[in-house]
């Protein structure tokens, strides 16, 4: 008991070390104008950043130490998440991580294959990857009009795709000619354009994130798991995500705090009124809430878990910080008024990256069907009536 | 007598010990044993039950032994208090007595009322009541105008002189069944509203006191009205020192470190809900595929599943001897709203027969009494006070304008008057 005790309190003292340097890097390199800069150019990607933060070991801070990791596992990118969020940087660390480890758990052939070398691209952070997930139009794991595979090539489109425009591999769900769905690691090329890829950069609400449709016509592909291992990508990806929501919902809720109690209106501070007051203890609320949800979803990402549990808990997850993300964004430019609407202040960049986010993973309708079947799945409900 | 556990006993072992002792005593006392039974009936099937609990060790778990308690720890009273809450047990009526009433008592009284009135409470012998709102004071509390003055006339060598209480105290839960009570009042009007305030206990017995009952919405008869009319009380029966009653009623709010509310606010849980849903159908559809009830019931697995880590967090933080976060907070703000909207779409789903009250039906398992009783967003601090209180507290904000700030009470009076 006290050995675990101590374990959870060495790890806590680690995870807080990460996050305090995390906090010291982005506030040191992240500041307004070059997040308005990346949002002016469609496909932007801030790569610069991306290199800082691979050279810090980022990508590998879940992997143990014997895989050049900092072995702080899914809490330890968790943490990265959300501190990306709190200061509304868009990288693909959670793509990449959550690449790798597919990668390397659903590929028998990925020693002999000359492929090998992405693993050692994604842990250095010298290469990265985005998700294609065409089905989320639909269903969370229906494929209807999304993605074919045919002999080891893929045929398809996949529309607005995070980090699509800048990625060098994505991961993509598709099915194959036997009607099974299930995950493809593909090569999008780098400068020149892989076998079969084209990339279409798409100008979106959120530029900073690298967003093109990805158009695949018989694209060579791997194949790295099966429907379980889908499922489970999405459950691990709308964790993570999560995290950077709340992280953004924070800041937004600082920002908001800070300005009610600068902004001077009939006398006093604005954030005196309480039309004020309770609009921002609602968002500390939705916070909250949000919060334990992703804690709660963050211990049933292994694998091996019971995969109903584990959805029911990623899929409170996602809808708990769409929530979160998106009211705290929302209001703050309410909060800040006039300013609110403007390029001068913080507030659009955080109102623009919570639809993206909310988006990216399947909208939260998505997401509410799939988690109330879920539920009266488990609980053996069904119409009496 | 099955009490004296090692002292190293674990919290689980604790928790097991207790599930055990309440699947073999608690059915007697809950559910099928309470159909039917008229208030009398109800509140002696009660004092059975917290009898029953102080003889086995579960009466004033946190409370010192020499007073009747168990001398246990916070988190054993949160692990007996969740594994009770799982049966519909006759608890209301102690629910406001041992919680603030009985420890405030226990921390001010002279050492040998407490050892003579500590264990009377505790075997629900004796249950108390807590006199603070009144007409004209509610979540301002300070602004109460129950006045006690000395009695000069009764100065005796023994007691000194007492005091004479007048006026009126309002929603006193449990009023007619309480032996004794706290009340706060105002023993100084020509101080600032919060210091001229003084606290004592009463005995509810004594002459000039009346109880009158309150007829809530639901018909519950909890609520009275209290009307003291030149009421006697000894010195030796006030709290803390003269003028220190505002701290000290704060201090009997805040006595519970943290609070245990039922996660379902003691309406029937998700489960439930969704079980009328799959019993309706909607314009010819099952109502398990209505938006507004999916939506609902998403929303509320969402809170419910937060609210459940944060309480596990809650625990943790305890165990490790931290105080748990502030987010602890909001579990009574998120409640009271979701037990009261559930309520209101399992009554819409079910259609106009959901308007019938079944006798005997309770609000713990029927949504309908549920949502005839929309006093958890009120009791204890309305949302809106919540609001204001999380925004102060917790995120820093300023202080409402408040007019009244450092004005002597017999002034604001006056100007109130003119």
């Amino acid at each position: 008991m006290n050995d675990m005790n101590d374990l959870s309190k060495n790890q806590d003292d680690e995870l807080a070390a990460v996050r305090h340097e995390a906090q010291r890097l982005l506030r040191e390199q992240v500041d307004a104008p070059r997040l308005e800069a990346l949002l002016d150019v469609p496909g932007s990607f801030d790569r610069a950043l991306w290199q800082l933060v691979a050279g810090q070991g980022w990508p590998a801070v879940a992997l143990g130490e014997d895989q050049g990791g900092a072995g702080l596992g899914w809490a330890g990118l968790a943490v990265l998440q959300e501190e990306l969020g709190h200061a509304n940087v868009a990288l693909p660390l959670a793509a990449s991580a959550l690449t790798l480890a597919h990668w390397q758990a659903g590929s028998d052939s990925r020693a002999t294959t000359p492929h090998a070398v992405w693993a050692d691209g994604l842990r250095d952070g010298s290469t990265t990857a985005c998700l294609a997930l065409p089905a989320l139009g639909a269903g969370l794991l229906v494929d209807g009009h999304g993605v074919q595979c045919a002999g080891g090539r893929l045929t398809g489109c996949i529309s607005t795709v995070a980090f699509g425009a800048v990625a060098d591999l994505a991961l993509v769900a598709a099915r194959d000619e036997g009607g099974r769905d299930g995950l493809w690691l593909l090569a999008l090329g780098g400068a020149e354009q892989a076998p079969g890829v084209t990339r279409e950069v798409v100008a979106t609400i959120d530029d900073a994130r690298g967003v093109a449709t990805l158009r695949l016509a018989g694209a060579p592909a791997v194949r790295v798991g099966d429907r379980a291992a889908l499922a489970l990508l999405l459950d691990r990806a709308a964790t993570l995500c999560a995290f950077e929501q709340l992280g953004g919902a924070r800041a937004s809720l600082a920002l908001a705090i800070d300005h009610a109690q600068q902004r001077i209106a009939f006398g006093q501070p604005i954030a005196r009124f309480q039309a004020i007051k309770h609009k921002l203890v609602e968002i500390y609320a939705a916070i909250e809430i949000a919060r334990g949800c992703a804690l709660n979803a963050l211990a049933w990402l292994d694998d091996g878990v019971d995969a109903i549990e584990r959805h029911e808990a990623a899929a409170a997850a996602r809808l708990a910080a769409n929530h979160a993300h998106e009211l705290a964004a929302r209001d703050c430019i309410n909060v800040f008024g006039a300013l609110g609407v403007t390029r001068e202040a913080a507030p659009h960049r955080h109102y623009r990256r919570a639809r993206a986010l909310a988006l990216e993973l399947g909208s939260s309708a998505l997401w509410r069907e799939s988690l109330i079947d879920n539920f009266l799945a488990r609980q053996a409900i069904a119409p009496t009536a | 007598m099955d009490h004296n556990e090692s002292p190293s006993e674990s919290l689980s072992d604790y928790r097991a010990r207790a599930i055990q002792w309440l699947a073999r005593h608690a059915p007697a006392h809950s559910g099928a044993a309470r159909h039917g039974l008229a208030f009398e009936q109800d509140l002696a099937l009660g004092r059975a039950w917290q009898a029953l609990k102080a003889q086995h060790g579960y009466a004033g778990i946190t409370l010192p032994t020499i007073y009747g308690g168990a001398g246990g720890t916070e988190l054993q009273k949160l692990a007996f208090t969740e594994e009770e809450m799982r049966y519909d047990l006759p608890t209301v009526y102690y629910s406001v007595s041992l919680s603030n009433p009985l420890p405030i008592f226990l921390k001010y009284a002279p050492e040998a009322m407490r050892r003579e009135r500590g264990p009377a409470a505790l075997r629900g012998e004796e249950i108390w009541c807590q006199m603070f709102s009144e007409p004209g004071a509610g979540s301002d509390l300070a602004a109460l105008r129950t006045r006690a003055e000395r009695d000069t006339e009764r100065d005796t060598e023994s007691e000194g002189a007492g005091w004479r209480i007048n006026g009126q105290k309002l929603w006193t839960s449990w009023a007619q069944i309480a032996r004794w009570g706290v009340i706060v009042v105002r023993t100084d009007p020509t101080v600032a509203k919060h210091a001229g305030l003084s606290y004592f206990f009463i005995d509810m017995q004594a002459p000039g006191v009346t109880v009158r009952p309150i007829r809530r919405l639901g018909g519950e008869h909890d609520l009275n009205e209290v009307f003291l009319d030149n009421v006697y009380v000894p010195d030796t029966q006030r709290l803390g020192a003269v003028g220190a009653g505002f701290r000290v009623a704060i201090e009997t709010l805040m006595i519970e470190r943290y609070a245990v509310v039922d996660e379902s606010g003691y309406a029937p849980p998700l489960e439930a809900f969704a079980r009328v849903a799959a019993g309706q159908r909607i314009a010819g559809r099952s109502a398990l595929d209505n938006g507004e009830f999916r939506a609902a019931l998403a929303q509320g697995l969402v809170e419910r599943i937060g609210l459940r880590n944060i309480h596990r967090r809650a625990l943790d933080a305890m165990a490790a001897g931290r105080e748990p976060g502030p987010e602890g907070s909001l579990r009574k703000l998120l409640l009271g709203r979701t037990r009261q909207r559930l309520a209101a779409l399992a009554m819409d789903l079910q259609g106009p027969q959901a308007l019938q009250l079944k006798p005997g039906a309770r609000g713990g398992t029927d949504f309908t009494p549920a949502w005839l009783d929309p006093s958890l967003r009120i009791a204890g601090g309305t949302d809106e006070v919540l609001l204001n209180t999380l925004a102060e507290r917790v995120l820093g904000l300023p202080q409402d304008h408040r007019p009244d700030k450092g004005k002597p009470f017999n002034q604001l009076v006056a100007e109130k008057a003119a």
